[in-house]
């Protein structure tokens, strides 16, 4: 038997070894879990249009833009006098702030940049999909609901998510 | 070797007698596939457990990881499921552009951990190659030396000589996955072997 004979029967041993090897479970329920993320986020956004916020438009294109300059410092002056009295403010008469995550971009960051005027749809996921991006999951209150924002494109393509408690 | 059976070989509803219509899988995928689309979970966990183990085993060949490799298997499903990765049934079986997409995905994954890759093309063939061990241990420390000479071919061969020699694929399914001419892969694959035959005798020997 030459080498070339041999190394057919060192392959021939490799491929029974690798046929042996299977993908973790995991990742079987990973890719279901998201799958019903998926199908929660699509049916909140047909059926509940009312929960739909249009994100802020940016300045250069809003209508306002223009208005007396007067009006607008009027605003900046409420503004700023409205933020000294929350933090003169004692503390415990503050209001509990929400805690949210950064956006978790799910489309590339070209469809992300390309979108003029997102939609942010306010949902609730089971809080094992934490798990899915890196996020700490309390096994305790796994069964628990997380609150959940999509941000979507106009043509109702998910581009980001964030999770809120 | 044959390769005939190509990547039915990793169908597990395959018929014990080994024959099986490759139109009806690929009919089957489709159907699997337009179902899963639309939020079936069983649709996709059968077109999912029917390919999954050929994708990990690919993306874990080229990687060396499983862990990169199950991160290969799920954003190559990920992409199939959400349609974002265009695939056309009209150019191939959903085996070869999972395949296709794994490739992809695992050479990615292999840049992100600046894996050096050592050039063998100096190495001459120096003495034979002993047959594999018959004890378990030592077997198993001769398939390492063996997956981490693959490791080291050149990509180009590399990944022929996995499509061919150890996912059982045929020339033209492997063709179609690494985007080259049937005629290209036997010179590779026969250049790989070669090449792989030459580093594992260099390690035989100065063992």
């Amino acid at each position: 038997m030459n080498t070339m004979d041999r190394l057919d029967e060192w392959l021939a041993a490799a491929r029974s070894d690798v046929a042996r090897r299977v993908p973790d479970p995991l990742v079987e329920q990973r890719l279901l879990a998201r799958m019903r993320e998926r199908r929660a986020l699509e049916s909140v956004a047909a059926t509940q249009p009312l929960g739909v916020m249009p994100a802020p438009r940016r300045f250069w294109r809003s209508p306002w833009f223009g208005v007396p300059a007067a009006l607008s410092s009027g605003v900046a002056l409420a503004g700023i006098a409205l933020l000294t009295w929350i933090i003169a403010l004692p503390k415990e008469a503050k209001t509990p702030v929400l805690t949210a995550t950064p956006f978790f971009a799910l489309a590339s960051a070209d469809a992300i940049a390309a979108e003029r005027s997102p939609i942010v749809v306010e949902s609730a996921l089971p809080r094992v999909a934490l798990a899915d991006y890196g996020l700490p999951v309390d096994p305790a209150r796994a069964d628990e609901a997380v609150g959940a924002e999509f941000l979507l494109s106009r043509a109702g393509v998910v581009l980001a998510v964030r999770f809120k408690e | 070797m044959s390769n005939a059976r190509g990547f039915l070989a990793f169908d597990p509803n395959r018929p014990a007698d080994g024959r099986h219509d490759a139109r009806d899988l690929s009919a089957r995928d489709l159907t699997d596939l337009r179902r899963a689309r639309a939020g079936d979970e069983q649709a996709f966990a059968a077109m999912y457990r029917r390919h999954s183990p050929a994708v990990f085993r690919y993306a874990w060949l080229l990687t060396g990881s499983e862990s990169a490799a199950a991160d290969v298997v799920q954003e190559a499903f990920i992409g199939l499921l959400e349609a974002s990765d265009g695939f056309d049934p009209t150019r191939g079986s959903l085996a070869a552009y999972l395949c296709g997409i794994a490739r992809f995905r695992a050479y990615r994954a292999v840049d992100r951990r600046q894996e050096t890759v050592e050039d063998f093309d100096g190495i001459e063939r120096e003495g034979e190659l002993p047959t594999l061990p018959l004890d378990a241990l030592e077997r198993s420390r001769a398939l390492e030396r063996l997956y981490l000479a693959i490791r080291r071919l050149p990509p180009v061969f590399r990944e022929v000589l996995i499509l061919v020699e150890l996912q059982e694929l045929t020339y033209a399914e492997a063709a179609a996955i690494a985007g080259i001419e049937i005629g290209t892969v036997r010179s590779r694959l026969s250049r790989a072997k070669a090449r792989l035959a030459s580093m594992l005798c260099a390690h035989e020997t100065s063992r």
